[in-house]
């Protein structure tokens, strides 16, 4: 996985699946998340997401009451934000 | 040199005292989490109307696991599940999905004793539990569902878990996706949903770990054919041997639930009625081999079959009618009496024993189901958690051995009918 970003916006490519992936994802956003309410997470290839990553998702929105979005690219990712119920509240976009 | 070998060896043994004390205090670890999952469908069958066929699987990938399951029947005519999957691997998940587990049950023995069940006040209670004791960022998915076979209705709370898979007596497949985010530190709502099951023959209830796990097909997860391998077993062994052919190396926890309605025995069933006598096991034995022949050219099922009907046979005969329990089993072999005494006590038995058989079709294979009863008193189904633990113990080999040898066993609630069953 690669993580970069540039203002309120990070892309995410390769899949999501490992301790160190959820770990380089909370790095970079923390540090977004301390500069902006607003974020944008293009997630471009990844077909999985850890439930470490999903974790830190919620405590972004409902704690921090950061504004979360994100874009995703992979339609098995999107279904699977859907069977979790997760659509409405990470507001999950296909691209 | 002789100190420092005195000193290597004292060193030795204190790694070996320590991995010695490592390993007891994971045995001990493991027995304290099956205890607190509860079962009460422990090799049973459910039966009302119909009878289902309710069975599990749970691997956890260590010792301490983060998932977590629960099957409790509520009264004679509610049946509750809960699967648990805490966030990520290791110590604080298993502490989570076990913390949340004990106290979920818990609940319900209260419940129970006042005849007072309520879904929705154990989903809020159990959240207003764990919430203080869940991290900042950590998140838990959790499956609460309450089967009504009066109302043929299901009740559900999905927390962020994998869809359950339905199937209908037409062999649609129906996926139910969550209708909550995971439980986290800072939400209280939620929302429960009802489906009709009136039409459903077939449930699977599971965690994450068994969709996402790589398989040895091009890379691809394992979600991607859990449906038509759902769609396709009978029993949960048979959907157990289609994931392990797939999947290459377990990579999370794996659990799941699988309930499936038995189809009623037709009038093309073969029954016969023996005696308790130690004459009446040899027949019984022979009549069953003969009848299984005719039925099916598999000679591996056939072996796997027979040693099972031998097993289970003589425990309908010798615990079953007669009422010898194990501990005096073991007492009168030590002592070379047992022979002598069954013989003793069948002289008075007028008790019988039923077996049937029947051939089953269910997607393009077919399955034996063999069915013995006796008129005995029955035992607690639960006792076999003990011995399939444990399978050095003398009692119960009979039943661990047939365990082995099928794609499953069922006792009736009172423990005094069994049902076993092979792919022929």
């Amino acid at each position: 996985m690669e993580i970069s970003s540039h203002d309120n916006l990070v892309n995410i490519d390769g899949n999501i699946k490992s301790i160190s992936d959820f770990q380089n994802i909370k790095n970079t956003m923390d540090s977004i998340a301390a500069k902006h309410k607003k974020l944008v997470v293009n997630i471009n290839d990844s077909i999985s997401i850890t439930s470490s990553v999903i974790g830190y998702f919620n405590k972004l929105i409902l704690k921090d009451n950061i504004d979360l979005e994100l874009n995703v690219a992979s339609k098995q990712l999107i279904e699977l934000f859907d069977d979790l119920s997760l659509t409405a509240a990470f507001k999950v976009r296909s691209i | 040199m002789q100190q420092t070998k005195l000193g290597i060896n004292k060193k030795l043994k204190k790694y070996q005292d320590k991995e010695e004390y490592n390993s007891y205090q994971e045995e001990l670890g493991f027995a304290k989490e099956l205890n607190i999952l509860r079962n009460d469908f422990y090799y049973k069958m459910i039966e009302k109307d119909s009878s289902w066929l309710v069975d599990f699987l749970y691997r956890p990938l260590d010792i301490m696991s983060g998932d977590a399951y629960t099957a409790r029947e509520i009264d004679e005519h509610r049946t509750f599940y809960l699967v648990i999957d805490g966030m990520g691997k290791g110590l604080s998940a298993s502490l989570t999905a076990m913390l949340m587990s004990a106290f979920i049950n818990h609940l319900i023995d209260k419940m129970k004793t006042h005849d007072s069940f309520d879904l929705n006040i154990l989903i809020r209670e159990s959240l207003e539990y764990i919430q203080p004791i869940l991290l900042e960022e950590e998140a838990l998915a959790i499956d609460y569902i309450l089967i009504n076979n009066y109302f043929l209705s299901m009740e559900y709370a999905k927390f962020s878990m994998p869809a359950m898979l339905l199937q209908s007596n037409n062999n649609d497949i129906i996926r139910i996706k969550s209708n909550n985010p995971p439980m986290n530190k800072y939400k209280k709502e939620y929302v429960t949903s009802t489906y009709n099951v009136s039409n459903i023959s077939k449930f699977l209830f599971y965690s994450d770990g068994l969709v996402e796990n790589e398989t040895c097909i091009n890379e691809r997860l394992y979600g991607d054919f859990i449906q038509e391998d759902f769609a396709n077993s009978f029993t949960k062994e048979d959907l157990r041997e289609k994931i392990f052919e797939k999947i290459k190396a377990q990579e999370d926890d794996l659990t799941l639930i699988f309930i499936n309605k038995l189809p009623s025995f037709d009038n093309k069933a073969h029954k016969k009625e023996f005696s308790s006598s130690l004459e009446a096991v040899e027949d019984a034995s022979e009549w069953y081999e003969k009848k299984f022949e005719n039925l099916s050219q598999n000679s591996e099922a056939r072996t796997q079959a027979n040693l099972v009907f031998t097993e289970l046979f003589m425990n309908a005969y010798e615990h079953g009618n007669l009422g010898i329990d194990s501990s005096s089993k073991n007492l009168l072999i030590q002592d070379d009496k047992y022979i002598d005494k069954l013989i003793e006590l069948s002289l008075n038995c007028n008790k019988k024993i039923f077996v049937q058989l029947n051939i089953i079709e269910y997607a393009n294979n077919n399955y034996m189901v063999t069915k013995i009863s006796d008129e005995g008193e029955g035992f607690d189904t639960q006792i076999l958690s003990t011995i399939f633990r444990n399978g050095q113990t003398f009692n119960g080999r009979g039943v661990f051995v047939s365990r082995k040898n099928s794609l499953g066993i069922y006792y009736n609630s009172k423990g005094n009918s069994v049902l076993y069953i092979h792919k022929i």
